[in-house]
Order: structure tokens, then sequence, then C-alpha cells
């Protein structure tokens, strides 16, 4: 079939026409904009953040620190024990405390310490006694995405840089990072990308003969990086990657509440007992990120093997922070003393 | 799931006060002092003074020059060495630093300890010492504030691992050519030095309240020029579109971290990166207008991105309007219709009857 040609021209040339038109109209938008610092668009902080949920939960704690002098003098020394801290999830009070402090004093890190002047025989046995009252927030965040912002220069210095124990410096753990993150932008996707990298790479052991840095977490199977430890071998690696990306991060610590109501305890008979541990003492340490608008996030990633950021559950109860100064051992946090042996040490934790 | 583990027995790193006590073979005590000696170059020595001793039954027991604590002892310096220079820096591995007297016994050294935990510093003849030399340039401690004028913080180490230890005795001496210029501590609350004379500052700290966290001093360090940043060099540009500030990085220095800082009215935000020589990024912020970004690395900034202007552009094809739109539909139309509408055929030029039966077709 043979068109008509006269229609098949006039029709070319109205399609044509029309494409003229339109290519006239697209240019009349594009005129450049010159940009002044008085443009605004579409801010993410013009947006709601999202939504939280919180359930507060209070229980006492009644904790018993079990001291021996085993020198064959006297010895008059101070006791350090750790006060569960304030902070916006969480309201801590001292009930009463046996021998009574001599004053309440915060460390470099926030941390309140009961100082307690303790008298001792040779050989003699004394038992510290304290009842806190606290009052935890589990809280859920909805989080809008879209509103996460980068935190400022102050807060990057301080909360992003390399320490002893977070080796950000470490060219591994920074090809790591960089893999991990990807192209993403958002602090907030970032960190939950992270927490799911890692939460899929533990291989969970309860390691007390540790030596504490992220450069020691982290060991190739099968071609990939896993994390050998327990949760400070994962508190440890997680920061680190995150401050890598320049998200600040620090360590809570404190406990992991197996039941509302828990008995633990840990004494000399404790060392070496491996995963034996877990049934009778519930020590915990897990990471907080800062991203502006929400300030510190808790971020939990053993707890049922779900890469929880913003999801605090009742189970955590926080003694303290780690921001600069770093223990070994979480002995250290709890219940310090130069010259006495800290034998025994237990918590009872009552629901109210 | 997780928890912790702990262990009841407090080792040697929870060892709050004055004094590290030891779990060895014998059970022994070491009295530490220190001592930083400043050089006009920009170096310090800290040397480090150690005296072990035990206190039994028999009361105070001094165990300098015990060869199996000294063996102990040196089997550790290079750990200790490294202890030594978190009284400049959060990771000693990123200082530069040596050694420059291996752990040796020096018997005309004194070495002051609270050895009974009374208030009273005893005084204790002979000591193990530690000499390591550090480069300041490469710590964190240290800042320019006028032409060779310098102000340097020197951290509570043992505070550093544990809040509730100190150092009991520090004592900074100024070397050759070095002025003091002032100096304070933190926190206020802190006491202030025991001696302090114009070349040779002493702390003698009885407990943790009274021991500063940090020892500030400015000095004039006549033949250091600090070079803050020097290797590091980025060329950086920015631009604004769509709510976002982009920048585009380009390390030409030395690899390492760098601070992109989009900074103005309402906004201060910073985007950390690591470069290595030779690479590439591109980051963007949200952020409300156009700012100032700046490039930093550490606590040098090194310039600020150039700005490029760019133009706002829609990403989307805009729809056609309805005068264009009917244009074309009726071109299409045209031309779908071009090849329904046929021509008259041709007429023949001839026609012949070719027998009955035939006829033809109109």
């Amino acid at each position: 079939m043979k068109p008509h040609l006269g229609l098949l021209l006039l029709g070319v040339l109205l399609v044509g026409m029309g494409g003229l038109l339109y290519f006239r109209e697209v240019k009349e938008v594009e005129i450049p904009v010159v940009l002044t610092g008085n443009q605004t668009s579409t801010m993410p902080w013009s947006e709601s953040p999202g939504k939280i949920e919180t359930y507060s939960h209070t229980y006492l704690i009644k904790a018993a620190f079990k001291l021996k002098n085993d020198r064959d003098v006297s010895v008059s020394d101070i006791v350090y024990v750790l006060v569960p801290m304030n902070t916006t999830h969480q309201t801590s009070k001292l009930i009463s405390m046996e021998p009574e402090p001599l004053v309440l004093e915060l460390d470099e890190n926030g941390n309140t310490y009961a100082k307690i002047r303790v008298e001792m025989g040779p050989n003699e046995v004394k038992w510290i006694n304290a009842t806190f009252e606290v009052t935890m927030e589990s809280y859920k965040y909805s989080f809008n995405t879209n509103v996460a912002l980068w935190p400022s220069l102050e807060m990057a210095r301080k909360y992003t840089t390399s320490t002893a124990v977070w080796t950000t410096e470490n060219e591994t753990l920074i090809e790591l990072a960089e893999s991990i993150a990807g192209d993403e932008d958002n602090p907030l996707n970032i960190a939950k990308k992270i927490a799911e990298w890692v939460v899929n790479h533990v291989e969970y052991s309860v390691n007390p003969n540790r030596s504490r840095g992220a450069s020691h977490c982290l060991t190739y199977k099968d071609s990939d990086l896993y994390i050998y430890g327990d949760c400070t071998e994962v508190a440890d690696t997680y920061i680190t990657l995150v401050r890598i990306m320049g998200i600040p991060a620090r360590a809570a610590f404190g406990m992991m509440l197996e039941e509302p109501k828990e008995y633990y305890w840990l004494n000399e008979s404790s060392r070496g007992e491996g995963e034996e541990l877990l049934t009778h003492w519930g020590g915990h340490i897990w990471p907080q990120v800062y991203i502006e608008p929400w300030g510190w996030i808790d971020v939990e990633m053993l707890e049922g093997l779900i890469a929880r950021v913003g999801d605090y559950s009742w189970r955590h109860i926080i003694f303290g922070l780690e921001e600069k100064n770093f223990l070994e051992e979480e002995t250290g946090h709890f219940c310090v003393s130069m010259y006495l042996e800290v034998e025994h040490m237990e918590f009872r934790f009552i629901p109210q | 799931m997780k928890k912790a583990i702990v262990i009841v027995l407090v080792l040697l790193i929870f060892i709050p006060l004055s004094a590290k006590e030891v779990r060895a073979q014998p059970r022994y005590i070491v009295a530490v002092n220190f001592r930083i000696t400043f050089k006009s170059d920009g170096t310090a020595i800290v040397s480090l003074l150690q005296h072990p001793f035990n206190i039994s039954k028999k009361g105070f027991e001094d165990l300098y020059g015990n060869p199996s604590i000294l063996q102990d002892m040196v089997v550790q310096e290079e750990r200790t060495a490294a202890g030594l220079v978190l009284l400049f820096a959060d990771n000693p591995e990123k200082v530069d630093y040596e050694i420059v007297g291996n752990m040796r016994m020096k018997d005309d050294e004194v070495v002051l300890c609270d050895v009974e935990n009374i208030g009273e510093m005893k005084e204790l003849k002979g000591a193990i010492v530690l000499d390591v030399l550090v480069h300041l340039e490469t710590t964190n401690a240290i800042e320019q504030l006028n032409d060779r004028i310098y102000r340097i913080r020197i951290t509570d180490c043992y505070t550093r691992l544990n809040p509730m230890s100190w150092i009991d005795v520090i004592e900074f001496r100024m070397g050759e050519d070095v002025q003091l210029i002032s100096y304070k501590w933190s926190p206020k609350s802190a006491k202030g030095p025991k001696i302090a004379e114009d070349d040779r500052l002493l702390w003698e700290n009885f407990n943790e309240p009274e021991a500063p966290n940090e020892y500030i001093l400015e000095l004039k360090l006549p033949r250091f020029e600090l070079k803050g940043a020097k290797g590091y060099e980025v060329m950086a540009s920015s631009s604004f579109s769509n709510g976002l500030l982009h920048v585009s990085l380009t390390n030409v220095g030395n690899d390492g971290f760098f601070y992109i800082r989009a900074v103005g009215d309402s906004i201060d935000q910073v985007r950390k990166v690591y470069l290595r020589k030779g690479e590439s990024a591109n980051l963007s912020f949200p952020a409300p207008k156009k700012v100032k970004v700046e490039i930093w690395h550490e606590s040098t900034m090194l310039g600020e991105a150039k700005w490029v202007e760019e133009v706002e552009r829609g990403t989307h094809l805009k729809s056609p309007s309805i005068t264009v739109l009917a244009v074309i539909v009726m071109g299409l139309v045209l031309i779908f219709l071009s090849f329904l509408v046929e021509k008259e055929p041709r007429k023949p030029e001839t026609i012949k009857d070719i027998g009955e039966g035939f006829g033809l077709v109109r």
C-alpha cells in the first residue's frame, strides 16, 4: 500500500513543528539560575525526624562487693564503686551504700563513682553493699532517614578519631568500612549498614583473655573478615568502622538482663569458665552513635543477632560510658581497689 | 545472644593509685615518677624512674637491685615505652618516638612514693630508668600560639587508662634555650605544683582529686617550627543543587583522613574521608543553601573548596503544552491517514476487447 504523499508530508511537518515548539518550551525553563545566599529549597530539617515509642521500666538493684586484704599488714584504701548513670533514657538514684561513701565523683567520661574509705586488718574480709533504683526507658525509633545530618567539626574531632582501642588508621579496617558503606551518603543508613554487616560476620565466643583493640578482633575466614569474640570485640569493631566513616561513636557498658528479675555474680572461680560464665553474669558493652537530629542512639547487635539501631530494649542497664579511657576487663568498671582484692561481686535486679 | 566476660581479679591495668602492683614472684609494687625534659628543637625526653618494693609482715621491703625483678621490668620495656607516649597522644602508633636510654639501674636517682598511702612521700634511693625521645610534632599535644611559642598539653597517662588512677610525681624541666612562658592545669580543683621555678615544675600528687588530669605549658622553642599538615594537599570544588551541597575532592598529597566541613549560617556539618594519594571522591551534604566548604587535616585547615556555579536543571523531561501536543497528534494522525487513503488508480492507456466471457472490471 502506498501512502498518500501529501498527507504524509503534512503529518511529518506537523510532528516536526510540535517537536520544535516543545524544544522552545524546554529552553525557556532552562535559563541558568545564579544561586544566591538566600536561595532555599526543601530542607531535610523542615521534615519530622520520625517517631519514638518509649516504655518505662524500674529496677531496684542490690549490689554487693566482697573485699579481702590478703596482706599481712593492715590497709587503709579508697575503693571506687560505679553508680549506674543518668542519661536521656535512664534515671538512677543511690538509695543506700554501706560503708557510706566519702563522695560521689565524675570521671573524665562522665561516669559516677562512689569513693569509699575502707580500713582492713591483715587477711580481713569486708563487704560493700549498695542499693540503686534505676528507671530506664526502652525505646524504638521509626526514623525519617531523610533528616539525618552529619556531625559538627567539634563532634567529629572528639568522637571519630583514632584511639588505642578504636584504631581508625588501620588500612584493613578503612577498606572494610568503605566497602560496607559503598556510595551511601546518609549517616544513619551507613550506621545501619555497618551494624548489619557486623551481625552477619560475628563468630561469637566468650573471650576472657583479650587484648582490646579493633585491630585484633577480625580474622579472615574463606576470604571474608569475621569478628571473633564477644560483646567487647563486636562493640570495638563497630565503633571503629563507623568512626572511620565519620560518624561519632562511643561505648556504653553495664548489664544486659536475661529476665527482668535477675541475680548475677562473679568471683575468682569465674576465671576461665568460658560460655558457662553466661549462666550467671550479664555484663555487657554496646556502641552508641551520634546522629543529628536524634543525638546519641544505642546500637545493639547481639540481642537475637539482629542489627538494632535505635531499638533499645528493657534488658539494658547502663552503668557508664567509654569515650577516652578503656579497660581491658569489665571488673575495673564496677569496683576498683588498689590494695584490696575484689573477691566477689553480685547484682540483684528486682523489677518494681 | 551475648553477654560479656568479666574477671574478678583486678589485673595490672586496673591498679589505680600511685604505684603499680605486679603479680609475679616475688610479689612487688613499683613506685613510678616521670621527668619530662623539653628541648628547643621540639622534642621531649620522657624519663621514667621506677623503684620496686613490697610491704609485707616485715613492713617495707626495698626490692631495688633484685635481678629477677629487673629482668621482669626489662622484658616489658617496649610496652612501657608505648605507655609513656600516652602522655602526649591518644594513640602511640601515630607518634614518632624512640627509646634513647634502655631500662637500667641508676643509683644516684631518687624516686618519691607515698609508700604506705598515708599522705607522705618517702624518698627511695636508686631508680630503674627508661628514656624515650618523643617528637612532639607527631603528637596531638602541641599547638602553635605565636612565633615559636607553643602550647603543650600533657595528659595523665594513668588517668587515660583508668579514670581512678593518677601520676603521683611528675617533673617538667626546660632544656637549653627553652623558655617557660606560663603553665596551668585542669581541672582547676586539682593542686598546683609543689615546686615552680623558671626552668622546672614539680607536682606531687597524693590522690586522684588533687592530681591534675592535664598539665598545660606554654613554651618558647626557638629552634622548632611546627610544620602542621605539611605534605597534605587536596584539590576540592563544591557546587549546590537540589538541596545538596556536592564536593569533589582529589588528594594530591599524603594519604590520610580529611574533614570536609560545610559551614555557614545555621549549618556546621563534617564528612570525614580517607583519601590515598591520587584518589578522588565525591561527597554530598544536605544543605539549605550555598555555604563555604573547608578542607581540614587534623587541626589544620588546608583551604576552602573552589565554588562552581551550577545550573539548576530539572532532572525529568517537562511535559509538552496542550498546543504542542495537539500539533504533534495532528501530525501523527495525518501520517496514519496517509497510509489509509489511496490515490485513484492510473487509467490504462489502451483497452482491448479480448473476447466474450471477459469484460473489464471497473
